[in-house]
């Protein structure tokens, strides 16, 4: 299981990231001051950090300049939007720049893409009968490859990687179609739709009114 | 022009005229003194001329055995007498029909000189050129003659002349000099304005720490030394400016992030609570408390923070207020915080007059007392004291609790500023306690002072003025 180190000093804000990322399938480990945080950083074996700017004992940003570790990935997660504060941040080594309040989806996607970049993360997912392979770019149902577009294969990869979480039309154009797309969110409908027809979906992908989509555990079946 | 162009300009003039002046004046004098001794020694020469003419005539008479001599004797004897002569002096008789009886050379006569002679009776001398001529009627074997005398005078004109001359020259010189002298004069005189202009454009682009060097005792010292007391002032008005500027950043900033954070657990949570299918009731039930608390911190906040921005705008209600009654009145109240945690709360104080406004006086004791509390363990005492002193009112507030490490006495009353970030938040605190308190007590023309030792207690010591005791 992939490990993620939560540094943050406000213990409500620890315990919603650490429920986040877990959400996405990951342990999340909470730390709530600087220089534990730094011990824990150099000596702990973890697949990505999480770093607050404001701590106790040591801020984050002399955590970045001190550590000796920077294997581990790490994204900034702090109230302070400043630009010179985000590039201070980028310029340290840090791979992401999360400025508070964020929401849970945006959090895990940007986890998930830093994960990807480091080669963190499974390449083969598995939904019931359905067989995924993110390198190769292949999707196999019951042992048969099924044809899906570049976009409905990365939409069906999105719902894999979260199941069981509502997904609004907004985060998943978001995450698919990238940030600065500006069209309809009846695209969604359409390749939904489509992964429900090629896929035989239709019972598991449900539509939740006035939200959006959520993939339900195959275990139920 | 440029300043030293005009001074340099003006005074190389003046000094100009005054020395063509002088020399023209002497030169003038020293040529009209030489020219009256030569007119002296030539009229000598002249009466002499006359006088021993005349007696050589009588002897000429004598000789000739006659009682007047005629005129072609008298030609005759001139002629014999002078001869001609072409140097010195030049002699010549006219009669008084003015025809020439006799001449030693050549002359010719000035106009008008034998007629100023014979209107006024007297001798003339009259400078013609370079000759200076002399006449005088005289009467001699019954009839007048006029005797006219021709001397050269180029050797005074030509001195004059060359003097001229040479102080044409020496004026020349001499402006070239001066110019020179002045030039390095003024140049020198006029530096400290340039050092000034400079050092003024220098500051004028934003340099205010710029100061201009500031040497002797003349005007131009005292204009640089006024420029920089300008420059002083300005740069402690900009640097108090930036000062207020940057206390305003930093405030924002706080206040940014202490609204972001309780912001993140709410939005986080609720939407948590959104997107999971299935929460099990026990993080439902945990998810909402920890929204409700947030929310609850936020709503602490902006109500603090309303204070705080409102304290010095809404218009105050200055009452004079009788400081034994308000301080029991506000002990009551208070009462209740510390009873829930068990502490002995003692709020009193003399009675007498100080003039407040009573909802901020409450304001600034519940906040001290409300910290207080916050840093006391339970069952400890807290004493609130009002006392009148010199005409002045003193508020001491003492508890027995943490207390302030010293490194952090001095931030204390920044806004935001939490000594202990976990336990204040546990408390619900936003961080702008002390911060209103020193708002409050500032209104009140007062002074707030703290005193701590860690692990043995905090006293704050107020001191507002005014105040009427009646003991």
């Amino acid at each position: 299981m992939i490990k993620i180190l939560i540094v943050e000093d406000d213990a409500n804000i620890a315990k919603l990231m650490e429920a986040t990322v877990a959400i996405g399938g990951y342990e999340g480990i909470v730390c709530n001051n600087g220089a534990e945080a730094f011990e824990e950083i150099e000596h702990g074996n973890y697949d990505l950090i999480l770093l607050d700017v404001m701590l106790p004992d040591m801020n984050g940003f002399e955590i970045m300049q001190k550590r000796t570790n920077t294997e581990t990935p790490v994204i900034f997660i702090t109230a302070k939007q400043e630009l010179t504060d985000k590039v201070r941040g980028l310029r340290l080594g840090a791979e992401d720049y999360i400025v508070k309040p964020f929401e849970a989806m945006e959090l895990l996607a940007r986890i998930e893409v830093i994960l990807r970049r480091v080669k963190r993360t499974e390449n083969i997912y598995s939904y019931g009968n359905i067989s995924v392979n993110v390198e190769e770019h292949t999707c196999k149902s019951n042992g048969e490859e099924v044809y899906l577009t570049p976009k409905e294969f990365e939409v069906l990869v999105f719902f894999i990687q979260h199941k069981d979480v509502a997904i609004s039309r907004d985060r998943l154009l978001a995450a698919v179609w990238g940030f600065e797309y500006e069209g309809e969110t009846r695209t969604i409908d359409i390749h939904i739709q489509q992964l429900r027809k090629k896929l035989n979906l239709k019972d598991k992908l449900v539509t939740i009114p006035k939200l959006g989509y959520r993939l339900e555990s195959a275990k139920e079946q | 022009m440029k300043l030293w162009q005009k001074v340099f300009l003006y005074t190389l003039i003046l000094v100009m005229l005054a020395v063509s002046m002088t020399s023209i004046l002497l030169l003038k004098n020293s040529f009209s003194f030489a020219l009256d001794q030569k007119k002296q020694s030539v009229y000598s020469e002249h009466e002499f001329l006359v006088t021993s003419f005349k007696s050589m005539m009588i002897t000429e008479r004598l000789k000739e055995n006659a009682i007047v001599l005629e005129e072609k004797k008298l030609k005759k004897f001139m002629e014999e007498t002078f001869g001609k002569n072409d140097k010195g002096s030049g002699i010549l008789f006219c009669n008084a029909q003015n025809e020439q009886v006799y001449s030693n050379r050549e002359m010719l006569v000035p106009a008008g000189l034998l007629e100023a002679v014979r209107d006024t009776g007297k001798s003339y001398m009259q400078v013609d050129g370079y000759q200076l001529y002399t006449a005088s009627a005289e009467s001699m074997e019954g009839k007048t003659y006029y005797v006219v005398m021709e001397n050269d005078i180029s050797d005074v004109m030509e001195i004059h002349e060359n003097m001229l001359w040479q102080i044409q020259v020496i004026s020349m010189v001499c402006a070239v000099v001066i110019a020179l002298i002045l030039l390095v004069v003024v140049k020198i005189l006029l530096h400290p304005l340039k050092k000034i202009n400079e050092g003024t454009r220098s500051i004028a682009q934003g340099n205010y720490q710029e100061r201009i060097p500031e040497r002797g005792h003349d005007e131009l010292s005292e204009l640089a030394h006024n420029m920089n007391c300008m420059a002083e002032a300005v740069e402690t008005n900009v640097q108090a400016l930036e000062h207020v500027a940057e206390d305003r950043k930093h405030f924002i900033d706080n206040l940014s992030h202490e609204m972001k954070t309780p912001l993140t657990s709410i939005l986080g949570f609720s939407d948590l609570l959104q997107i999971k299918k299935d929460i099990t009731e026990e993080s439902r039930i945990e998810y909402a408390g920890i929204i409700k608390s947030e929310a609850t911190r936020m709503r602490t906040l902006s109500g603090k923070l309303m204070e705080l921005i409102t304290v010095g705008e809404t218009n105050l209600d200055w009452k004079q207020e009788d400081m034994g009654e308000l301080f029991s009145e506000i002990g009551t109240s208070l009462k209740v915080i510390a009873d829930n945690r068990n502490m002995n709360l003692a709020c009193e104080s003399e009675p007498g007059n100080l003039c407040v406004d009573r909802e901020l006086f409450k304001s600034l004791l519940y906040n001290l007392v409300d910290n207080a509390v916050k840093a006391s363990a339970e069952g400890s005492r807290i004493q609130v004291k009002g006392r009148f002193e010199d005409g002045q009112f003193y508020i001491e507030v003492l508890d027995e609790g943490v207390g302030i490490a010293k490194e952090e006495m001095e931030k204390i009353t920044q806004a935001f500023y939490m000594v202990d970030k976990a336990r204040s938040r546990a408390n619900g605190g936003a961080g702008l306690g002390l911060a209103l308190c020193e708002e409050i007590v500032s209104l009140h023309q007062g002074k707030m002072k703290f005193e701590s030792r860690p692990g043995e207690g905090t006293r704050v010591l107020i001191r507002m003025k005014g105040g009427l005791s009646y003991a």
